[in-house]
């Protein structure tokens, strides 16, 4: 019985969202309405997506519903916390997954990607300034975008664009450029990319541009004295960055002791530690535990959120799926033939990778904390409309092109 | 007010346990299938097909068919017919596949695969096929009727 | 090849991955309940806002502290605040209130650590040991004086009072107002002397030497005490040099007479002392529902001057009186110290008992024999040595004092700690005292006597009564 039911994980969404949401429902006397329209809402978006997926057959079928999963674990815990943060999340989902489809159209069917490296460089750049000059300021970094009422995070889509700028690079013709190698170019406008996110303070960003380029240049790149040269040359600028900046050092030396300034620096990262403690293995329960003590719960520290009430057997789960969505991306990218679609696919598996390890690591004390969300999970429009283009890119890079036309 | 407050509690307790076994179900549900992609994809060459021979490999479950199809067919000729009709190279008697469906032929040290004007079309890799030839990569999957199979060319 | 590195990548990435579970597994298993405890933790104070808080009473019921909208009363004041503590937002939680946290708060059941049930919204009731009658007798009878009063019943480990002065109020508006005070006073009432206080035992420790003696076969000898001896280079006095003529063993004991307690320890040497004393307890540590601070033999190869200065309780020898009550249950309860406890049971509001201590041994200081014979020193000590205060017409008592040399110098030399230990009725013990009375510059028969005396009185009529 039970694994007849797992034969059809998206049955497992449908029975979650269905009790979660009851649950929620009775969570507030008296009982919000709301919820259940989340609720059914939700349900309704993965499943469609998901059928329609394996009825025309829009290529991997696994993608997709991981990514609902993980969106159903969110929604909930932004619900439990707030639950207009849940609806105004519901309706990103809605406007996400349209902006999903759009990817999937405009990336398959249109094959000028691989051409476009200097307009997604000049598209970051615009964009970056455009902060700079009309951005305004949330939690202490300026990095918003006003568009109406609607706030947008212009790093979040650049994201995207970097990754689409490497790969054309990696598996492009370049001209030669400033008389230097090829590799040695690229790896100066990458670094350009970053300058602009250190500029914006963006250290969990910055971080994770580098790991991406990073992985990318070992992967594509056989010069390994130049991917040496790229290590130390980054390791040096880190150790002098963290010697000379203050806002390094303090989140060095508040992951080695967060203790000693709990009131201060170290309140985030503690509040997260408590959090996690009190979930112990099973968690408190939906509902049961503390999550509004958790600083900013409902976007980077929303793994400490799911850990108090779901226990770390909770987390471990949503390591997990987002452990198998990056595995499927890879395995994708693997069965392509070279060039730039399979670069693209791998930059996106590698990309959320290490947007989870850094921002989980972050919040469990493993590594130092740097504040970036968690995809699919956090709230907020701009990292889910996001995640959902890189999604769409990768999900048409997965039904695949045939190259033998192309070629 | 209390009352509810002590059913929650209860439901709460009690739910975050099924909540964790559903999502641990999931996974397992969604490694399972992949593994099972992988072990298709990593098949043995199956008996019967000597080294070094191209065949095709059914990647549909059997057991799910009401029509009977082999597990493997080499692809023994120069050019080699699928189809419902009896006079096909490989026969498979299911209703959606067309009497003459899918013709694959070899020239170059390359397989080639065209579509011989079927009702329900051929897919490759999950796309329909126009009315071009393609050239068959190893690992390609070929979706005709009901019945998936993979390209094994090595 | 570049599959061969993609496939790495995935291995590297696998690795990061599993880096977290077992990170996040690591923290929960070793390190959750450190964390969970800090005093920042917001937490605890939103789970306690919940639950109610649950009820401590003494043996008999009467109720001790409790809590009343979210507000931890403690009936009696600075009575029990070195044995229940305090529970404040501020301070933190110390004694039984932090040792017995998680029964209060109805925590630690099977259902419990499953999430499901629990106790709901109130918590553990607590039933202690102690004798509310005998520690307010205890406390009335130390009166201003500084010092502690430990009474144990042997023959169970139940601690019946437990009181030290001086002494705060533990509760919350009384803590806020007078903490700075109470943390720079010089007569530090925070420390719990009786538990947490250490001192010279004196010749309360004799009994220990006697115990070696006897052991070793020493006490059949007779001393011509003449109030002083030298013994390595080094003289000791007998208190106020007093010369006691020509004694046996038992005379010694009970005159407490250095000069042969002295000539004894030189003989025994440290070695032999220390082994002894830590049959007793010394050097050692262990559960107890409070915490306690272990009491200390120290010496190791001392010479022999060394060792006629800890047969009678000087150098470096430090005890509590808590030890020292432990001291004189091995003898009562013919040489098997019972492990002593303070919380009896944990019941819920239901009357269910969720938690209940039993009497249990801890230690065998010295066989059947030796304690008996220690007993009848004791109890010569208090028919006609220097414990004769604590002799009550009705009641058989066994005793000890002692006054111990303290480590100031000049003018506060002659502020000795005085000490007595004792049980009762000594055919068959129910009760073991142990008084100290730090610096008080009298000695232990003529100021801790007389309160031990009362406060065994007390509690063996009492007993008998009922």
């Amino acid at each position: 019985m039970i694994s007849k039911l797992a034969k059809h994980p998206i049955n497992m969404i449908v029975i979650i969202n269905t009790l979660a949401f009851l649950l929620l429902f009775f969570y507030r006397t008296p009982p919000n309405y709301q919820i259940l329209f989340v609720g059914v809402s939700i349900t309704i978006l993965s499943v469609i997506t998901y059928l329609a997926i394996s009825f025309f057959n829009l290529g991997d079928r696994y993608l997709f519903i991981i990514a609902s999963m993980l969106i159903s674990i969110g929604v909930v815990m932004l619900c439990r916390l707030d639950y207009s943060m849940g609806i105004a999340q519901v309706g990103w989902y809605l406007i996400s997954v349209c902006v999903f489809y759009a990817a999937y159209i405009l990336y398959r069917y249109i094959n000028i990607w691989r051409f476009l490296k200097w307009f997604y460089f000049g598209l970051s750049v615009f964009l970056y300034i455009l902060t700079q000059v009309i951005g305004i300021t949330i939690n202490g970094a300026k990095n918003w975008i006003m568009i109406g009422s609607l706030s947008f995070q212009p790093s979040e889509i650049i994201k995207i664009l970097f990754i689409l700028f490497i790969a054309a690079r990696l598996t492009g013709n370049n001209k030669k450029l400033f008389n230097l190698p090829e590799n040695y170019t690229t790896a100066l406008f990458s670094f350009v990319f970053m300058f602009f996110l250190i500029l914006q303070r963006e250290w969990g960003l910055t971080l994770l541009y580098f790991l991406t380029y990073f992985t990318l240049t070992y992967i594509y790149d056989d010069d390994k004295i130049f991917l040496l040269a790229n290590a130390l040359v980054t390791a040096a600028v880190g150790a002098i960055g963290s010697l000379t900046m203050h806002h390094i050092a303090i989140r060095i030396k508040t992951w080695r002791n967060p203790w000693e300034d709990i009131s201060n620096t170290g309140y985030q990262i503690t509040q997260s530690l408590f959090a996690i403690a009190s979930g112990g293995f099973f968690g408190r329960g939906i509902g049961m535990g503390n999550p509004d003590f958790i600083p900013q719960a409902n976007s980077d520290f929303i793994f400490s959120a799911i850990c108090e009430e779901m226990g770390i057997f909770g987390g471990a789960a949503v390591i997990l799926l987002y452990f198998i969505f990056v595995y499927r991306g890879i395995k994708i990218a693997l069965l392509l033939p070279e060039g730039f679609d399979k670069c693209v696919a791998l930059g996106i598996s590698i990309m959320f990778a290490f947007q989870t390890f850094i921002i989980i690591g972050g919040v469990i004390k493993l590594i130092p904390l740097t504040g970036i969300t968690m995809p699919f999970v956090s709230s907020g429009g701009s990292s889910l409309v996001t995640s959902f283009i890189s999604l769409g890119i990768l999900q048409a890079v997965s039904a695949g092109r045939r190259q033998a036309n192309d070629q | 007010m209390a009352d509810i407050y002590n059913v929650y509690n209860i439901l709460a307790a009690i739910f975050k346990y099924i909540f964790i076994t559903i999502i641990y179900l999931f996974i397992f549900g969604i490694m399972r299938m992949i593994y099972l992609d992988i072990k298709k994809t990593n098949m043995p060459r199956p008996r019967g097909i000597p080294r070094g021979m191209a065949y095709l490999q059914l990647l549909t479950d059997k057991n799910n068919l009401y029509f009977e199809v082999e597990s493997a067919y080499p692809l023994d000729k120069e050019v080699i017919v699928i189809g419902r009709g009896a006079n096909c190279d490989i026969v498979i008697d299911d209703y959606y596949i067309s009497t003459r469906h899918v013709q694959l032929w070899s020239e170059d040290d390359e397989w080639y695969i065209a579509d011989m004007g079927s009702t329900n079309g051929t897919y490759i890799n999950g796309i329909k096929m126009d009315d071009e030839p393609l050239i068959l990569d190893s690992g390609d999957r070929i979706k005709i009727g009901q019945v998936e199979f993979m390209a094994v060319l090595r | 090849m570049t599959n061969k590195r993609i496939i790495r990548t995935l291995v590297v990435l696998s690795f990061l991955f599993i880096m977290l579970i077992v990170y996040l597994t690591y923290f929960v298993v070793f390190q959750r309940e450190a964390v969970m405890q800090s005093p920042y933790n917001k937490r605890l104070w939103a789970y306690e806002e919940d639950i109610e808080r649950g009820t401590i009473k003494d043996r008999s019921g009467a109720v001790l502290a409790y809590s009343q909208e979210g507000k931890r009363i403690y009936e009696y004041g600075p009575l029990y605040c070195h044995v229940i503590g305090y529970n404040s937002k501020i301070y933190g939680k110390t004694m039984i209130e932090s040792k017995f946290n998680n029964l209060l708060l109805g925590r630690g059941s099977v259902a419990e650590v499953f999430g499901i049930g629990g106790s709901g919204k109130s918590g553990y009731d607590l039933t202690l040991t102690i004798d509310h009658n005998l520690q307010s007798t205890a406390k009335s009878k130390l009166g201003s004086r500084h010092g502690s009063v430990v009474a144990i019943n042997p023959k169970t480990g139940e601690v019946l009072a437990l009181v030290n002065n001086p002494d705060f109020d533990p509760n919350d508006s009384v803590l806020a107002k007078k903490w700075t005070e109470l943390t720079e006073s010089k007569d530090s009432p925070l420390l719990p002397r009786a538990t947490g206080g250490l001192y010279p035992p004196g010749s309360t420790f004799k009994i220990i030497t006697a115990a070696a003696a006897i052991e070793n076969g020493l006490d059949k000898e007779e001393y011509l005490d003449t109030g002083t001896v030298s013994i390595g280079g080094a003289a000791f006095d007998n208190y106020g040099k007093k010369a006691n003529g020509r004694i046996d063993f038992k005379k010694a004991f009970a005159l407490s007479s250095n000069y042969a307690f002295c000539t004894l320890g030189a003989k025994l040497t440290s070695p032999v002392l220390r082994q002894t004393a830590q049959r007793f307890g010394f050097d050692k540590t262990f559960d107890f529902d409070i915490d306690f601070t272990r009491s200390r033999f120290q010496a190791k190869d001392t010479d022999e001057a060394g060792s006629a200065a800890l047969a009678i309780g000087q150098g470096e020898t430090l005890a509590t009186p808590f030890q020292m009550a432990l001291t004189a249950c091995a003898i009562a309860n013919n040489g098997i110290i019972m492990k002593p406890y303070i919380v009896q049971r944990a019941e819920d509001k239901n009357g269910s008992i969720v938690y209940e201590k039993r009497p249990q041994q801890l230690y065998t200081a010295v066989s059947n024999d030796v304690a008996a014979k220690i007993k009848d020193l004791m109890v010569e000590t208090v028919e006609n040595g220097t414990g004769k205060n604590a002799k009550i017409s009705t009641i058989k008592v066994a005793g000890k004092t002692g006054t111990a040399e303290n480590e100031l110098k000049g003018k506060e030399k002659n502020k000795d700690h005085a000490w007595f230990v004792c049980f009762a009725p000594a055919e068959n013990p129910q009760i073991a005292v142990a008084v100290m009375l730090e610096y008080s510059g009298g000695s232990g028969g003529e100021l801790c006597a007389p309160i031990a005396r009362d406060i065994i009185r007390q509690y063996v009529k009492k007993r008998s009564g009922a």
